[in-house]
C-alpha cells in the first residue's frame, strides 16, 4: 500500500480539517482492510491519539468510542447483556481474536462493508453516531446515504432497553465471510428484522417490521409468512459466494426462525 | 521516517516507510519469526503481541507502532519452551509454519484466562490456521501448556 503522507493528529479539529483541505483524505480508524485497497493514498490521517477508545454505560445506552477494538465490545460486560449477548456472539465470529484487537467499530461503520457481521446486529438495536461536525444520526439513516460522508464519527451509542434478539451468520467456513447474515429483535413489541451480505450492505426490512408490529401475537404461520414477506422485501443478488435462489431460502428460513425465537416460539 | 518503539523489552528506532505493514517491517529488519502467510487477515501466522494482545501483523501499520510495545517469540524465550515442550509431548506440530503466530496467542490467552477450557482455546486459535494438523493434538498442547504441564 503506498501512502504519501501520514499524519498522526492531536485533536478531532487538526483531522477534521485535513479531511476537509485534502479531497482524497483517508481516515485511518483500526486500518483493518485498508490494505485491501489497491489506490494509493494521498493523505492517510490516524484517529489512533485522539482517545475515542472508551466504552462509558449510563442508565440509557451504552457509549462506544469509534476506535473501541471488536473484541473489546465482544468482551464489554454491558454490551453481553444486550439482547441476551447476542451482539457479542455476533463479534465473537468475526475472523480472529487477533483481527478483532486490530479492527475498530468506527471503521466497521464508516466502512458501509457490504460483507459486514457488525452492522446487520447494529441495526436491529437502537443505534446513534455521533459525529464530530454532523448532528447525530441513526446507524439506519447513515447506511442508506450514498456518497462520501466527510465527518469524524466519535462515538456509537446503543440504548440499553432489554431486547430479545438473534443473530445468524452463514458462512462456509468460520473464517469465511458471510453467504448472509441475519438478525432479529422485539423491543417493547416492536420488530426489528435486518439483513447483511445480501451480497450489498445491510438493510432493514421495514414494511415487513411495520405490518409485524400491527398484530398483536403472531402465530407461527404469520412468523412463516413474515419470513416470505422479507425476502419479496428485500433485494437480494449473486455473486461469487452463493446465488440469489440460495441466498433467498437462507433468508426466509433464518428471519422465520430468529423470529420464532425472539417470540418463545 | 524513524519510528521508536519497544520489541521485545528493548528500545529501537529504525525507519518505516508510511504505508508499510507491520510485518513487512519486522521482516525487513530481519525479525523473521514473523511469518508472512496470506498477507492479508486471514490466516494468523503473523500474529505479535502489541501491548501483550495479539494483533496480525499484516493488518497493523508500522507507523502505529510508535510507542507501543511489541513481542515475538524472540522476546518470550521461557513461555515458548514451556509451549515448545507442550506440543512436543501431545505431537502438535508437523512443518511449525503456523506454531509462533500459535504460541504468542496461546501466551496471550494464558494471560486473560489461566482456566481456560478446550472450547475457549479452540474460540481463541480460530484465527489460526494450520494445513497440517486438524487442531486436535494442538489444543491437547493448549491444555497442557495452560494447565502447568497437565493436559
Amino acid at each position: 500500500m503506498h501512502v504519501e503522507a501520514y499524519h498522526k493528529v492531536s485533536t478531532l479539529e487538526e483531522a477534521y480539517e485535513l479531511l476537509q483541505t485534502h479531497d482524497s483524505a483517508v481516515l485511518l480508524g483500526g486500518g483493518a482492510w485498508i490494505r485491501t485497497g489497491s489506490k494509493p493514498i494521498e493523505h492517510l490521517i490516524d484517529l489512533k491519539e485522539l482517545g475515542l477508545n472508551t466504552i462509558t454505560e449510563t442508565d440509557q445506552s451504552i457509549i462506544i468510542g469509534a476506535m473501541v477494538s471488536l473484541r473489546d465490545m465482544e468482551t464489554h460486560q454491558g454490551i453481553k447483556q444486550l439482547g441476551g449477548g447476542f451482539l457479542s456472539e455476533a463479534l465473537s465470529q468475526i475472523l480472529g481474536v487477533a483481527f478483532r484487537n486490530t479492527a475498530t467499530i468506527g471503521g466497521s461503520v464508516m466502512g458501509k462493508y457490504s460483507f459486514s457481521d457488525v452492522l446487520t446486529p447494529l441495526l436491529v438495536l437502537d443505534v446513534s453516531l455521533h459525529f464530530y461536525h454532523a448532528k447525530t444520526m441513526s446507524l439506519a439513516s447513515f447506511l442508506s446515504q450514498r456518497g462520501r460522508f466527510r465527518d469524524i464519527l466519535t462515538a456509537i451509542s446503543i440504548d440499553k432497553t432489554p431486547c430479545k434478539a438473534m443473530f445468524k451468520k452463514v458462512s462456509n467456513t468460520t473464517l469465511d465471510f458471510s453467504i448472509v447474515n441475519v438478525a432479529v429483535s422485539l423491543v417493547k413489541g416492536r420488530h426489528k428484522i435486518a439483513v447483511g451480505a445480501r451480497p450489498s450492505i445491510a438493510v432493514l426490512a421495514e414494511s415487513v417490521m411495520r405490518w409485524l408490529d400491527t398484530i398483536e401475537k403472531p402465530s407461527e404461520m404469520i412468523l412463516e409468512e413474515a419470513g416470505e414477506r422479507v425476502v419479496a422485501d428485500i433485494k437480494l443478488g449473486s455473486n461469487q459466494r452463493a446465488k440469489e435462489a440460495y441466498r433467498q431460502q437462507l433468508v426466509k428460513t433464518y428471519v422465520t426462525r430468529g423470529l420464532k425465537e425472539v417470540h418463545g416460539l | 521516517m524513524k519510528i521508536t518503539f519497544m520489541l521485545n523489552d528493548r528500545k529501537v528506532t529504525w525507519d518505516a516507510l508510511p504505508g508499510e505493514s507491520l510485518l513487512d517491517f519486522l521482516r525487513r529488519h530481519h525479525v523473521v519469526s514473523v511469518k508472512k502467510g496470506c498477507d492479508g487477515s486471514t490466516c494468523g501466522v503473523c500474529t505479535v503481541l502489541m501491548n501483550h494482545k495479539p494483533v496480525l501483523a499484516c493488518t497493523v501499520l508500522a507507523m502505529r507502532c510508535t510507542g507501543e510495545h511489541i513481542h515475538t517469540v524472540e522476546g518470550l524465550a521461557d513461555e515458548v519452551e514451556k509451549i515448545s515442550e507442550a506440543f512436543g509431548i501431545e505431537g502438535a506440530d508437523q512443518c511449525g509454519f503456523c506454531n509462533p503466530g500459535i504460541a504468542l496467542s496461546l501466551y496471550a490467552l494464558k494471560r486473560e484466562n489461566s482456566n481456560a477450557e478446550a472450547s475457549e482455546i479452540r474460540q481463541y486459535l480460530e484465527g489460526h490456521l494450520c494445513r497440517c494438523s486438524g487442531y486436535q493434538a494442538q489444543v491437547k498442547a493448549a491444555l497442557r501448556y495452560i494447565g502447568g504441564g497437565q493436559s
